[in-house]
């Protein structure tokens, strides 16, 4: 091959790279600086350098001497943990939905496919017809979220040999029970008191969101995460399906249930915090790989600055923008469907 | 570079049903060995079993004196590659990251390809003639080119013997041609040997140093190409009447399998 023809596409793609990198690095800071802008927007607006002393102020106290408290106080205890909710919520339902997109082989599923959202949902509202709340809701969101991925991996594992179809299969099996099972509750839930509850947490939203809320969903999604950055070749391998990973030396079977495990868990916790928030999973890798394409060594990270962002973006118009707040699951389905419809008028065939 | 031999395999799906009965084959390095018979007699699970992805319900598969099953999945992907037959991808992937997905058995599991093994890639890529695709994405090349990046993404594996599940289907005759001279020159320069599945007995006859022809799941007949290429043997393999003729090109003899021309004039009344 001549010089010339050797050069010519490296020095196309250097400049095609050059925009590329600026707009990844964007999106991967976008969080940061979205997450700023967001302390100081609300009803009450505090200036930005209000804000940048009232968060300086966790290390060195004397620094917010003359911020108003009430502005200290809403900035740190209200807005912060709803903010770093918003982040984390959002990062973790996109990367699980990059995550089984991948190891499904299939760009139109999303974390619920196993039906961990359906579960989640059932938990709650199994606790909400009782009359608990708080932190009994979560956890139940979070133990019947990993039941129904149990019961569906579980399911599958029935069969002889358990290929990607019958365990995709028993996950709509499995989350059209729980959602059977919900709409029972609903069913004999008192109108009055159990049954708005009941809807209202199923539409998801981060009010009421706290302090108490964030260790671990902390905790898991900063694991998971580093997790699935950690794997992000191999997911490009696994992408292949079952029997070209084993012919190129890997126990599949196995890597998938790790992965399926981590993004249950990842899932499970970010749904008993915020709710069942739909497309976010679904429509964030999708506009992630037209940034940086299907190679999940550059989706990974993307999708969960992206994630990150778009929920808090939403959160954020729901909460200050808004008269009133609208759900999240509702914003994200309004917003989420438009942007998908255009993303996948814009991506390549077969992505 | 390796010896592969396989004794008494047999492999079923469902209990009860072999898909592949009592098969025994050996490719010596630099062999080219092709695997003929009809649709179902059992290439493709015979090819799963040698690449160790398939685990035969009966015989064993040794390499160099080492039983395949005995080696943990990561070294046997180090010496044992199967190119598959050509797919559409579900994600667009660039052609050079599909080929560096061969370096999987060299990397450890949290890794990711270094710039030694963007290298290997590349060369893989230039062997089989494709380097100036390397940043097109996989999904909008066609099916001949698909096919060679696979066959590149065999080589990147770095392994002493290749499987390959029918690389002349779907392909063109330019195509098919590049894939098999490509196959020639490795097997001839680095003594890679391969076995490759094939509906083409002229393929096997220009191609092959021998041949084994199956037929529902059991060997037929196996060995040189011309001996075992027979019209007889071809003609109870596919079950079809058909002749193998001697041709004179480039000064060379070379059989081919024929059927007889249909015309409209040709029919019986």
């Amino acid at each position: 091959m001549s010089a010339r023809a050797a050069n010519a596409p490296a020095r196309g793609s250097g400049t095609r790279h050059a925009w590329g990198r600026i707009a990844t690095v964007a999106a991967l800071l976008s969080p940061l600086v979205l997450g700023l802008a967001a302390l100081t927007l609300g009803l009450y607006p505090v200036s930005t350098p209000n804000v940048a002393r009232s968060l300086a102020s966790i290390a060195v106290r004397e620094v917010a001497a003359d911020v108003p408290e009430i502005e200290r106080r809403l900035v740190l205890d209200v807005r912060l943990p709803r903010v770093l909710a918003a982040l984390l919520v959002g990062a973790a339902l996109a990367v699980t939905g990059a995550v089984f997109q991948g190891i499904f082989t299939n760009p139109l599923v999303d974390s619920n496919l196993l039906g961990v959202t359906s579960g989640a949902g059932f938990g709650a509202a199994l606790v909400l017809l009782l009359g608990g709340g708080g932190v009994l809701v979560q956890v139940s969101a979070f133990a019947f979220g990993l039941l129904a991925v149990t019961l569906a991996y579980g399911g599958s594992r029935l069969y002889r040999s358990a290929p990607t179809i019958v365990l995709t299969l028993m996950g709509i099996l499995i989350g059209s029970l729980f959602t059977s099972l919900t709409s029972l509750l609903k069913y004999v839930a008192d109108p009055l008191d159990a049954l708005p509850a009941i809807t209202f947490w199923l539409l998801g939203g981060l009010n009421g969101v706290g302090w108490t809320h964030l260790p671990l969903l902390a905790t898991l999604t900063f694991a998971g995460g580093a997790f699935f950055v950690l794997l992000r070749w191999r997911l490009n391998v696994l992408s292949l399906g079952e029997a070209e990973a084993t012919s190129l030396g890997m126990h599949p079977k196995r890597m998938k249930l790790a992965l399926i495990a981590a993004a249950t868990l990842v899932t499970a916790i970010a749904v008993s915090v915020g709710g069942v928030i739909g497309w976010v999973g679904l429509v964030i890798p999708h506009a992630a790989r037209l940034l940086v394409g299907p190679d999940h060594r550059r989706l990974i990270p993307m999708a969960l600055a992206l994630g990150a962002s778009f929920l808090l973006a939403i959160d954020t118009v729901s909460r200050a923008l808004l008269p009133s707040e609208v759900p999240l699951g509702v914003l994200t389905g309004l917003i989420g469907v438009p942007i998908l419809v255009v993303l996948l008028r814009r991506t390549r065939t077969g992505w | 570079m390796a010896r592969l031999e396989a004794s008494s395999l047999s492999y079923a799906y469902v209990t009860h049903t072999n898909v592949v009965h009592d098969v025994s084959l050996h490719v010596d390095a630099g062999e080219i060995l092709f695997l003929l018979g009809h649709n179902g007699s059992g290439k493709s699970s015979l090819l799963g079993c040698l690449a160790g992805v398939l685990r035969p319900t009966a015989g064993n598969v040794v390499l160099d004196g080492v039983d395949l099953a005995t080696l943990r999945p990561v070294s046997r992907a180090r010496r044992v590659g199967l190119i598959p037959q050509v797919h559409v991808a579900a994600f667009a992937y660039e052609v050079l990251d599909v080929v560096l997905m061969g370096r999987a058995p060299h990397l450890s599991t949290f890794g990711t390809p270094r710039a030694s093994d963007r290298r290997i890639a590349i060369e893989a890529l230039e062997r089989v003639g494709l380097d100036h695709l390397r940043e097109r994405h996989y999904t909008e090349l066609s099916g001949g080119e698909r096919q060679l990046v696979l066959v590149a993404r065999g080589l990147a594996q770095r392994c002493d013997v290749l499987l390959m599940d029918e690389p002349d289907a779907h392909l063109d005759p330019r195509n098919r041609h590049r894939v098999l001279e490509a196959v020639t020159e490795l097997a001839r320069s680095e003594g890679v040997s391969f076995v490759i599945a094939s509906h083409s007995p002229n393929s096997a006859l220009t191609f092959a140093d021998r041949v084994l022809l199956l037929r529902d799941g059991r060997t037929l007949a196996s060995g040189n190409v011309v001996e075992t290429l027979t019209a007889p043997l071809l003609e109870s393999a596919y079950d079809m009447p058909l002749d193998v003729v001697s041709e004179v090109v480039a000064g060379r003899r070379v059989p081919r399998a024929i059927v007889a021309r249909r015309t409209r004039s040709a029919q019986p009344p």
